[in-house]
């Protein structure tokens, strides 16, 4: 009697169990379609990219960058790089203009979003023992779920 | 070899090995202590290297000094006689008319007698007092290095005055434009940071920071000021890092390398070849690895060999980054990829291990190897094109660009590499098949037909298959003809190789040529991007950043301070601002702080309603708006206080404007502002068609298509269902390739479509040809090389018939087309510059003529207005000039801001007014780029006008160019030199192969060989001669039979003769005894027993008689004598070979460079040729001798795979008389085999059967016989 007593809690407690984890899924699934809802109505938000290219120019790192370079950046250097590059080119052209123009700082100084999202900012740089600073123009455009860089230019 | 030896043999590298690690240790361990020594003595090392610097860039000047003095020695000693009595091409001063060098011929009075180049100095009378000095002349764009030289002329005396472009401060983006900049050689050559003032002082000389020193001129007068940046600790200390870390490096290399040299022996004795080549693959793969980690070379280089941008690929995480680096990967997998296709054709060819499950495995693993092989090589060609700004296809010249060569080689040598390992790994498997050519031919077949089944299978299986079918099946086709010359064409593996070049090198074209078809179809995506990236934030932005240019800009405080060169400040502005780089249109102008207009220059030429709208910003701070354009046009405009000491002195007024519609052709001259070429770097933007729709309305358009309501209603519905859409559509009867785009503009969704001209055929052989010749380059040198190694018998080969034929087929043939080509390309470009003259010529007539119009004198000033007036209401640039100096031009600010000279051309000057002609038309060129330009006398109220008009403002275009026609002339000619090429390959061919197979035959015949095939006759002169000596073979075949057995049958009876005549001898003896024997014992003769005796010793004498005859006839029966000497069995086996070498039989040789051994050289050869002969005649096709050279033997093998020898026959066939043949006489295998017996050796069936024969020879090395 004590074992059916038993079976029957086991089985209680596991349809209980069980019931939370539906619970719990549905409401996931119904917050990640809502999410996706939302994110298809507004977009990927800019923000993190922006961050990305801050991350990436502040500490010379082109690998930082890389993620956002699509089949066609748009580059225009100070060091004569300018045109559309592949996303390899681009790596290894950013690559060399950091080890030449090692970053001293750098920071967006005007970020704006929306369709065609961009910012601008100062790039303070040193090559060959000596501080210089350049100006940053950065625009995105969406490549599906994700933004990627259209136009990076530091004159 | 002993191991004191061995060690011997290595010395010298182990101890280089040695002395390159001790080098690296000593490096490392001195790094720290040459660092501190640096920055203890640094103030001293700093000041030295300052001093050094002074010292050299003064060297450098007075060097520069020199020259300009060497050459006004030759303009005074030219200018006496020369000027303008000179005939038109007398040399001058500025012959190369490069613009560095300038000079101006004064009289006394100041009148211009002579004059060349742009040099910005005017008469003044301050020059004749400068004696023999130099001075700078220093414009707002440019700096001049001056001398002046009085001169004594027929009648009078005068000025000369002679300069040197010292500094040009501005920089065009056209590709002909030469920087000439003094302040950047210093700058480059002492690697930091130079200002240099020229006829002045210099605020930064007095910096702390900087050092200044001063230029001189011949007195010791300053006459310039030059200020660099000291050299700091921290790049000292840096260069010093870099200068170990490149012996460092360097030191690896080498130690590296030391270390790799001392098993390049033992590389040979690693048994088998699937070994050898894990080994070889491992150690090339550790070497690009090292060399990659110490960026060897690329450290040591600079410019576009490793710079990405000309070529950069993701692929193999640095392996590619760069051309070198590609270079040098492709390079290491060539050697590589060569080593695996010789010892693949190697193994097959020696076919000594039968064993068919591994053929079948190592078949299968080829099936699966190639594809991916092939796919890895497309998806090399797609990166060649994609990531690579060079654009091999975009300019018709055929050699435009030498790094682009450069490049052709790199891809070459991967396409070379890719065909050498895929035909590598379908003949490998080969070496595991029996060896018989029938049956390797049907497995070839059969593999080739499998992997063309899986090739088809491998690419639709992908999702981007990468290739259309017809790349796919040529991709397919050069490997598997790779493959079949290596298996079935006997050659040296370098003449596979060049072979396999000229396979590449088609795969490599054909697959640019392809690729480049996807570039151009994304290059529609780039432009249709291009047009929308252009947003008001961006062009806001190039204001504001044109803005601070224009603050900071010394060309704009001088123009403040003197008053003038406001157009060049404004130009230099432009120029240095990132907005030259875009395809806007700008102005930028130059205020009082009243607003009233100083002078400006502008590009495109924007509203001046939009320059108002700026110069109304000004305010103590820059300050931009964006403006509410049109729906085809962005702008933005601003305007920024100019200051002096703080106080406002004037306004900048700038405005940006993209203008869609004149986005693909804009009215900006080229040396100016090149077409945008980021738009499209890959095709030509004129031919690109530009429009954006809304539905079935038409937004906007760029170029000259109209789209139809039905076009525009499909573009927009395509593109709206996934954004983006590919669509194939038709325009005035042509077929177009059109990419359209959702966008989103001003907050409303609109379709832009990119649409471009699908291509003619006669530009797909061209992009081939263009392709395929600067592969022939290459191949060429790879030619040349091979030859340089192997000249004598390339020498042989050059005298050959085939060769001669072949070359005078190819001049007879391809000559004449060249000449065609040559002549009609000439008359192209006569009638384009006949065109372009007429043309020029017609608009100065209806311009002069309406200048001329309502002119009430000939006033110079009235003459402006109304030029002015002319200019502006037909919108026509052209130029006015009184006497020599330019009057009025619609590109004005451009001659005022110094870009282009403000004088009449010394030739047109000469033409014009000296000579008297009423029209010139010259080719002008500003920095290096050329236009044309007309001149015309003008008859304004009998003034000395001229009006001048050029085609760089406004473009003449030929309806068909010479690029045109070189497209033309290079698709369908160069096919059709192809084409003839092709043929007279194949006719030379056979004419040449019959006359060589009659020579082989007649050589054949005077080694004795009478069976030898002549070839088939084949009808005309060379038929009947195959006949005749068919015939003649024939002939004297039985006349041989008919000797030798006349021969025989006269031995025979001479024999006979002879045996009766020594028999008969002893018998008579005999006959004569017995009978007295007989006589006595009937007498009963009591003698009888000593008579018996007697009888019984002459029989057994004459017994032994005739048993000494039978021995002696024996002896002479015996084969012919030997003459045996010291032989190589292996040439003895060639030379063989070479008999057949035109007969149905294919003859290979297995053997090493030389067997000797003991032997008769003639009767080995005669066994030879005899096995051969036997296995030709039982219907084999191939037959292989292979020597094999033991301790104490030698073996001899003839291969074949003929039908074999019966088992029950296999021991008879040595039998003398034995035959199978129907003519046969059963005499040549008995005879090897009393010719092997004769030398101690034997001849013996190794092996037999449907698949062939193998007869075995052995020689022992040494033998003793009886000689």
């Amino acid at each position: 009697m004590t074992g059916m007593r038993n079976i029957s809690g086991r089985i209680a407690k596991t349809t209980r169990r069980v019931g939370l984890l539906a619970i719990f899924l549905a409401a996931t699934a119904l917050a990640q379609g809502a999410r996706s809802n939302l994110q298809e109505g507004n977009g990927p938000p800019v923000e993190p990219a922006f961050a990305r290219v801050e991350e990436g120019l502040a500490n010379g790192d082109a690998d930082r960058l890389s993620p956002l370079l699509g089949s066609q950046t748009y580059l225009s250097l100070f060091d004569g790089s300018q045109g559309y590059y592949s996303s390899g080119q681009a790596f290894y052209l950013l690559q060399d203009f950091f080890r030449v123009n090692r970053p001293v700082s750098f920071k967006f100084v005007n970020k704006h979003d929306g369709d065609a999202p961009y910012a601008t900012g100062e790039y303070q740089y040193e090559t060959r023992g000596r501080r210089n600073v350049a100006r940053v123009y950065a625009a995105f455009k969406r490549d599906g779920s994700s933004w990627k860089l259209s136009q990076l230019s530091i004159q | 070899m002993s191991a004191s030896s061995k060690l011997r043999a290595v010395a010298p590298r182990l101890a280089g090995l040695v002395v390159a690690l001790l080098g690296l240790a000593a490096l490392e361990l001195s790094a720290p202590a040459r660092l501190d020594d640096l920055k203890d003595s640094w103030r001293e090392e700093r000041d030295r290297r300052s001093e050094e610097i002074v010292r050299e860039a003064t060297e450098l000047f007075e060097r520069e000094k020199e020259a300009l003095a060497e050459v006004a020695a030759l303009a005074r000693r030219r200018a006496v006689g020369d000027r303008f009595d000179a005939p038109p091409n007398a040399p001058l001063v500025n012959d190369r008319d490069d613009g560095v060098y300038g000079y101006r011929l004064f009289d006394d009075a100041g009148d211009a007698l002579d004059w060349r180049g742009n040099l910005p100095v005017a008469f003044d009378s301050t020059l004749r007092g400068r004696g023999e000095r130099c001075f700078f002349a220093d414009e707002p764009l440019e700096a001049w290095l001056v001398v002046v030289r009085r001169v004594e002329l027929a009648e009078e005396s005068g000025v000369l005055v002679v300069g040197k472009l010292f500094e040009r401060r501005y920089r065009l983006r056209h590709e002909k434009f030469e920087r000439i900049s003094f302040r950047e050689a210093l700058a480059e050559r002492f690697e930091t940071d130079v200002e240099i003032e020229y006829g002045g002082d210099l605020e930064r000389a007095r910096d702390g920071r900087w050092r200044g020193f001063r230029l001189r001129d011949e007195r010791g007068d300053p006459i310039a000021t030059v200020a660099f940046a000291k050299p700091t600790r921290d790049e000292a200390l840096a260069d010093r890092r870099e200068v170990a870390n490149d012996w460092g490096a360097i030191l690896t290399f080498l130690a590296a390398l030391f270390a790799l040299s001392l098993f390049v022996e033992e590389f040979a004795r690693i048994r088998g070849r699937l070994a050898q080549f894990a080994v070889l693959a491992a150690a090339l793969a550790a070497a690009r690895l090292l060399l990659l980690k110490l960026e060897i070379p690329s450290r040591f280089i600079d410019g576009p060999l490793v710079d990405p941008k000309y070529f950069s690929s993701a692929f193999g995480e640095g392996l590619a980054k760069s051309p070198l680096e590609t270079l040098v990967s492709v390079g290491l997998f060539l050697v590589l990829a060569l080593w695996t296709f010789h010892a693949a054709k190697s193994f097959a060819l020696e076919r000594r291990n039968p064993n068919r499950a591994l053929f079948f495995v190592a078949a299968a693993f080829a099936l699966v190897f190639v594809p991916v092989g092939l796919r890895g090589f497309a998806a090399a060609m797609k990166s060649a094109l994609f990531d690579s700004s060079v654009r091999y296809f975009r300019e018709p010249e055929l050699f435009s660009d030498p790094f682009a060569l450069a490049l052709h080689g790199v891809f070459l040598a991967l396409g070379l590499a890719t065909v050498s390992f895929a035909s590598a790994a379908l003949v490998a498997p080969f070496g595991w098949l029996p060896d018989r050519a029938s049956r390797r031919r049907r497995a070839f077949g059969a593999i080739a037909a499998a992997l063309a089944l899986y090739w088809l299978v491998y690419l639709w299986w992908q999702d981007h298959p990468l290739l259309t079918p017809e790349v796919a099946a040529l991709a397919f086709v050069v490997v598997v003809a790779a493959a079949g010359l290596a298996l079935f064409y006997r050659s040296k593996t370098p003449a596979h190789a060049l072979v396999n070049t000229a396979l590449g090198s088609i795969a490599v074209a054909a697959m640019m040529n392809f690729f480049h078809s996807s570039l151009e179809r994304e290059s529609l995506v780039r432009t249709a991007h291009e047009v929308n990236r252009h947003t008001g934030p961006l062009l806001e932005y190039l204001a504001r950043e044109t803005l601070t240019e224009i603050e900071t800009s010394s060309a704009t405080r001088r123009a403040y301070e003197t008053g003038e060169s406001y157009e060049a400040a404004a130009f230099l502005a432009w120029n240095r601002a990132p907005v030259s780089d875009e395809p806007f249109d700008v102005a930028i102008t130059f205020y009082d702080p009243e607003g009233e207009r100083l002078g400006g220059f502008d590009v495109g030429a924007p509203e001046d309603s939009l320059v108002e709208n700026a110069l109304r910003l000004r305010a103590d701070a820059p300050t931009t708006r964006l403006a509410e354009g049109a729906d085809a046009r962005e702008i933005a405009y601003g305007a920024a206080p100019v200051k002096r000491a703080d106080s406002i002195v004037g306004y900048a007024a700038v405005v940006v404007q993209f203008d869609r519609e004149r986005f693909v052709k804009r009215d900006v001259p080229e040396f100016l502002a090149p077409p945008y070429r980021f738009a499209n770097d890959v095709v030509n933007l004129e031919n690109l068609g530009v429009f954006v729709v809304r539905g079935a309305e038409l937004v906007e358009t760029v170029g000259e298509l109209a789209p139809s309501i039905e076009i525009r209603r499909a573009v927009s519905d395509a593109a709206r269902e996934k954004g983006e859409a590919w669509l194939a559509l038709e325009f005035n009867r042509e077929r177009y390739i059109v990419y359209a785009l959702e966008i989103l503009r001003k907050g409303e969704r609109v379709v832009a479509a990119v649409a471009l001209k699908e291509r003619e055929l006669a530009w797909s052989f061209f992009n081939f040809f263009k392709i395929f010749l600067a592969h022939a380059a290459f191949i060429l040198l790879f030619a040349v090389v091979a030859v340089a190694v192997r000249w004598r018998a390339t020498l042989e080969a050059t005298a050959r018939f085939r060769t001669r034929l072949l070359v005078a087929f190819v001049v007879v043939s391809v000559a004449p087309l060249v000449a065609l080509a040559a002549f009609n390309r000439a008359n192209v470009s006569e009638k384009n510059a006949k065109f372009i003259r007429n043309a020029l010529e017609d608009r100065a007539v209806f311009l002069e003529s309406d200048v001329a119009k309502k002119l009430t004198s000939a006033d110079s000033v009235v003459v402006r207005d109304r030029a002015e007036y002319v200019a502006k209401a037909t919108g026509m640039p052209y130029a006015v000039y009184r006497d020599d100096e330019l009057l009025f031009a619609s590109y004005e600010a451009l001659a005022r801001a110094g870009l282009l000279p403000e004088r009449l051309s010394r030739d047109a000057y000469r033409a014009l007014w000296k000579e008297g002609l009423t029209e010139y038309f010259e080719t002008v060129t500003i920095d290096g780029k050329a236009f044309n330009q007309y001149y015309k006398r003008a008859a304004f109220k009998g003034g000395p006008y001229l009006v001048a008009v050029n085609d760089a403002f406004d473009p003449v275009r030929a309806t068909f160019t010479t690029g045109d026609f070189d497209v033309f002339l290079f698709g369908v000619y160069s096919f059709a030199a192809a084409l003839i090429l092709v043929v007279s390959v194949g006719l030379a061919e056979s004419i040449s192969r019959p006359i060589d197979r009659l020579t082989a035959a007649a050589r054949s015949i005077a080694h004795g060989d009478l069976a030898v095939d002549p070839g088939k006759p084949t009808g005309g002169e060379i038929g009947e001669l195959i006949e005749g000596v068919r015939y003649m073979t024939g002939e004297l075949r039985r006349n041989q039979e008919d000797i030798a057995a006349l021969e025989r049958e006269a031995a025979w009876k001479e024999m006979a003769r002879q045996v009766a005549h020594e028999i008969k001898n002893p018998l008579t003896p005999m006959k004569l005894n017995v009978q007295h024997l007989q006589s006595s014992a009937a007498k009963g003769s009591p003698k009888l027993p000593s008579i018996i005796e007697r009888t019984c010793e002459t029989l057994l004498n004459q017994i032994e008689t005739l048993n000494r005859i039978a021995s002696e006839f024996s002896q002479f029966a015996r084969m012919p004598s030997l003459k045996t000497e010291r032989m190589d069995a292996a040439a003895a086996a060639r030379e063989v070979a070479a008999l057949f070498e035109s007969e149905r039989i294919n003859v290979g040789v297995e053997a090493p460079e030389r067997v000797e051994m003991e032997g008769d050289p003639s009767q080995t050869k005669r066994a030879l040729v005899n096995l051969v002969r036997n296995a030709a005649q039982a219907e084999a096709t191939r037959a292989t001798i292979r020597v094999e050279g033991k301790d104490d033997r030698v073996e001899i093998r003839v291969a074949d795979d003929g039908g074999g020898v019966p088992e029950d026959l296999r021991e008879r066939v040595f039998q003398a008389g034995f035959t199978t043949k129907r003519e046969g006489m059963g005499i040549g295998l008995s005879m090897i085999a009393r010719y092997m017996e004769s030398v101690g050796g034997s001849i013996s069936i190794e092996k037999t059967g449907a698949e062939g024969t193998i007869f075995l020879l052995f020689f022992p090395k040494r033998f003793d016989v009886a000689r």
